[in-house]
């Protein structure tokens, strides 16, 4: 694989998501940033804790 | 949200390597399929992006730690906030608690400090507004989740924590209930030896009285004899003197013995007359005047004297010891200080109820009108909040009413001398200034607001802006469920562990 080239993909995709945009990569799928919410769970020892938000990224692989 | 198509995708890595579209396009297309040819036989990893993969047909993409941190920048580093309050009494607990929670963070902190590149994101992190974020897509999806969360939270953390408040205060209750009864027991018994004490002070000091008393009319007897002795002796001397005066002058005149005998008889007579009104006076009255005159009149009088000795030893130990366990006068004083000291005790069982769980009455009460009041007015004007204090204070006593109103809330002004309160973030930014702009933009819109320094775990700083101050996680989750737009979807409940330096 062209290092380069790869740097190029990894800096165009990361800076879409990051500015929260999602991204269609024909033959692939898509990229999308996610934000999900606090939520109540439970911890190992059975104590409810509520747990913070987060941003994550999601992929769809093409077809699906 | 914004969408970036394949061919814009393409354009702007083309610019970046000074390429042309079409061999953009050939070298993109190259790697899509090495990382599908590659996939199929295991993971493909593109350094600083992820992981692709597939399970079972679907091609599947896991973001490297240092992606993922640049996604989550506005989150990270929050730890999960524990819904149900530490008990009071379980203070091991919660420092337990509080131990796992550092063991987190550090946790956090050795995973996620790897080969993060700072440099390459501080300025988009600066640019952008972490929490003005355009789900288009994923809105209904959110809403869902908020939605049933909110449920969750509205039910079971209100009552987990209202019966973990109404447990606490409970065990409070009994635990000064035992306390009280000890104090009483112990006081009793503190009373009662000091009792014991008296009694015994009492006795001796009977004892004592007694035998100086006996003393005393051993004494009064002595003298009394000695006088006795001395107005015998006196008495046998005068009769003698009249005898040998009365025998020299017998033939002469007998007339004249009464006039030279009478002085000196009349002198020896009332010397033992004041001898013996002397000894009487020293000694009890009562005693016979003949039995002095009688030879044998000492065993009587040592009789009569142990007599009174009895009688004044039975009449002191009568008053001091019989007597104390009876008369209102002597005992009675210590019960009634027992029973005194009681209902203080009772009394003072509330306010150490208060005291315990740090919210008053008067602190919910003004928490729960700063909340009605933002269900009334989403963006409360300052003009309005400053009014309405007044009114309240009119109904209220003033120091009742404004004192814990300043306390805890949502609006008003921060209290900084509150440890630990519950907040809502609701802005995580990376410059300063940023975060003191936000911050008084609030402020001046009402709200009680306060910025501060977050260390990542990749060791970048981030400045967090949050709104208002709670004692408890329901009350924050309410009143952020009331924040106007765009808070009431992105925020965090978190609490403030130090204010902004």
């Amino acid at each position: 694989m062209d290092k380069k080239f790869n740097n190029a993909f990894r800096e165009a995709l990361r800076g879409f998501i990051t500015e929260g945009k999602s991204v269609s990569v024909s033959g692939l799928g898509t990229f999308k940033p996610v934000h999900m919410k606090q939520h109540e769970a439970e911890n190992e020892d059975g104590l409810k804790v509520l747990v913070p938000p987060r941003d994550t990224i999601e992929f769809t692989p093409e077809g699906t | 949200m914004e969408k970036i198509n394949h061919i814009q995708f393409v354009e702007d890595i083309a610019g970046k390597l000074g390429l042309t579209e079409e061999e953009t396009v050939k070298k993109l297309t190259e790697l899509i399929l090495t990382i599908k040819e590659k996939s199929g036989k295991g993971e493909v990893a593109i350094d600083g992006l992820g992981t692709f993969a597939t399970k079972g047909k679907s091609l599947t993409f896991t973001p490297d730690e240092s992606f993922e941190l640049e996604i989550n920048h506005n989150y990270a580093g929050m730890m999960p906030v524990v819904i149900e309050e530490p008990k009071p009494e379980t203070a091991a607990s919660a420092a337990k608690a509080k131990k796992e929670d550092e063991t987190a963070d550090e946790a956090v902190a050795e995973t996620d400090a790897d080969d993060f590149e700072e440099e390459e994101f501080v300025d988009v992190i600066d640019e952008q507004d972490p929490f003005d974020f355009d789900d288009d897509e994923t809105g209904p999806e959110s809403s869902k989740t908020l939605k049933s969360t909110g449920d969750e939270i509205d039910e079971d953390p209100g009552d987990a924590a209202e019966k973990a408040r109404k447990a606490a205060l409970e065990a409070e209750e009994k635990k000064i209930k035992e306390e009280a009864e000890a104090a009483r027991k112990a006081e009793q018994e503190a009373l009662a030896e000091e009792k014991k004490k008296k009694e015994a002070a009492a006795a001796a000091a009977a004892t004592a009285l007694a035998a100086r008393k006996a003393e005393e009319t051993e004494k009064a007897r002595q003298e009394e004899e000695k006088a006795r002795t001395s107005e015998a002796e006196k008495a046998a001397a005068a009769k003698e003197t009249a005898l040998e005066a009365a025998g020299e002058e017998t033939g002469s005149e007998e007339d004249i013995q009464p006039k030279w005998i009478e002085p000196e008889a009349e002198t020896a007579q009332k010397t033992a007359a004041e001898a013996r009104s002397d000894t009487t006076k020293s000694a009890k009255k009562g005693i016979p005047a003949y039995d002095r005159a009688r030879p044998d009149s000492n065993t009587g009088t040592i009789i009569a004297i142990l007599v009174a000795a009895v009688v004044v030893v039975a009449g002191a130990l009568y008053f001091f010891g019989f007597l104390s366990g009876s008369q209102p006068g002597t005992t009675v004083t210590p019960v009634i200080t027992e029973q005194t000291e009681l209902p203080p005790a009772v009394t003072e069982q509330p306010e150490i109820g208060e005291t315990e769980t740090g919210i008053s009455p008067m602190e919910q009460l003004a928490e729960q009108e700063a909340a009605r009041d933002v269900t009334e007015q989403p963006v409360p004007p300052v003009d309005e909040q400053t009014a309405t204090p007044p009114a309240e204070t009119q109904a209220a006593p003033a120091p009742v009413t404004t004192a814990p109103a300043a306390a805890y809330g949502l609006r008003g002004t921060m209290n900084t001398t509150l440890q630990r309160p519950y907040t809502i973030v609701v802005h995580s930014l990376a410059s300063r200034t940023d975060a003191e702009r936000e911050s008084s933009s609030l402020a001046s819109a009402g709200f009680r607001s306060t910025y501060f320094r977050v260390e990542l775990p990749n060791g970048s700083i981030r400045w967090r802006v949050a709104v208002g101050q709670f004692t408890n996680i329901d009350n924050a989750v309410e009143a952020a469920s009331r924040l106007p737009e765009p808070y009431p979807a992105n925020h965090f409940i978190s609490r403030i562990e130090s204010y902004n330096p």
